[in-house]
């Protein structure tokens, strides 16, 4: 095995990054996967490195059909088989785009986190830095209008722990609180059009340290119990909603970049 | 860690490396190419590993991996610490008795 590898090693010679690729004619069984391949990578991964990679699969395949040829095999059948062996088109289609991805990673944060990550980080952590200023506002512009609600202040403290932070009819209350409800959509369909495949996953990831951040950062910057409420609403709200439109969105992204794919 | 033993003394492609992973563990260990290069791009990432392009006349293009010096000495320090850990382990298990 080893001796076969030398032996190769020592036939082969460097590819420029430059070089048009030659395009062996492969078994029917190998196109047909290739193509499929092709077709979860096409768009998301710049063309030279597409061939590349299914190129490198080809190799793969076809070194797994020598073997089984080696054992019996013929070579239809081994081909055959060592298509039907190899990852499903799909699961290596990710693969290689988080591969081509993750290697375009540059600096220490985005080097330790992962790219996906440090998108899903930034984008939240935006939004995050956004709301907390917004509540801060009421430190430095105080509304002193009185509530207009059915319930009284105290009434209403026992649906809503914190007070409320402006008056229901001011643009204050309908900023704080709309805000809050839209980023998880927005927030979560730019994650999934930034990072090409699990995007649902990296919205998990991406955000736990933000989760541990605002609960600590809240309890001390924001005022009354606005900060924990906030915080629960990043676990039980914001966290499930991104991570499903991100889902959606990136699945979107991904079927309308290789709906152009030509076979 | 397997990995980089692997590449101690040759440059492998990574079907060879998953075949050698399958060979040198007697079939136990077997990485299909989705699993095995996202953890050959980390260690490339990390500066482990260093890769080339290569093709043959009548061959696919593939990537050849193998060890840089950064690589060489993670090898060598991961082995050490694997031994030391095994072989502390199999002294308590020996004193603990069967």
């Amino acid at each position: 095995m080893t001796g076969l590898v030398h032996h190769e090693a020592s036939i082969i010679g460097s590819v420029r990054d430059e070089q048009v690729m030659r395009a062996p004619s492969y078994h029917p069984a190998v196109g047909v996967y290739l193509s499929a391949v092709r077709k979860n990578i096409h768009g998301l991964v710049p063309r030279d490195r597409v061939e590349r990679y299914l190129s490198e699969t080809a190799y793969w395949i076809l070194c797994r059909a020598k073997m089984l040829e080696s054992d019996g095999l013929d070579e239809d059948s081994a081909v055959r088989q060592a298509t039907a062996e190899h990852d499903e088109p799909q699961q290596l289609g990710f693969a290689l785009v988080e591969e081509y991805f993750e290697s375009r990673a540059e600096g220490p944060l985005v080097k330790r986190m992962g790219r996906a990550n440090a998108i899903v980080f930034t984008v939240f952590g935006l939004a995050t830095g956004i709301y907390f200023l917004l509540l801060q506002l009421m430190l430095a512009f105080p509304r002193t209008d009185a509530l207009h609600g059915s319930l009284s202040p105290a009434a209403l403290e026992r649906f809503y722990p914190a007070l409320l932070p402006y008056p229901e009819l001011s643009w204050q209350f309908v900023v704080a609180s709309l805000y809050p409800l839209v980023v998880p959509f927005l927030g979560g369909w730019v994650a999934g059009r930034l990072v090409p495949v699990r995007a649902q996953e990296s919205v998990l990831m991406g955000m736990v340290p933000l989760v541990l951040f605002s609960c600590c950062a809240s309890w001390l910057l924001l005022p009354d119990k606005t900060g924990v409420v906030f915080t629960v609403l990043l676990v039980v709200f914001w966290l499930p909603v991104a991570s499903i439109i991100a889902r959606v969105s990136s699945s979107r992204l991904r079927t309308r970049l290789n709906s152009g794919v030509a076979c | 860690m397997l990995i980089l033993a692997i590449l101690r003394n040759q440059s492998l492609a990574g079907f060879h490396i998953a075949q050698e992973l399958k060979l040198q563990s007697g079939g136990r260990l077997e990485f299909q190419q989705s699993t095995l290069y996202p953890l050959l791009n980390k260690m490339h990432k990390d500066g482990l590993l260093d890769s080339t392009w290569h093709q043959s006349d009548n061959e696919s293009l593939r990537r050849i991996y193998s060890l840089t010096d950064k690589g060489r000495a993670e090898a060598e320090r991961q082995i050490r610490a694997w031994n030391e850990y095994t072989k502390t382990v199999g002294q308590v298990l020996d004193r603990l008795g069967p």
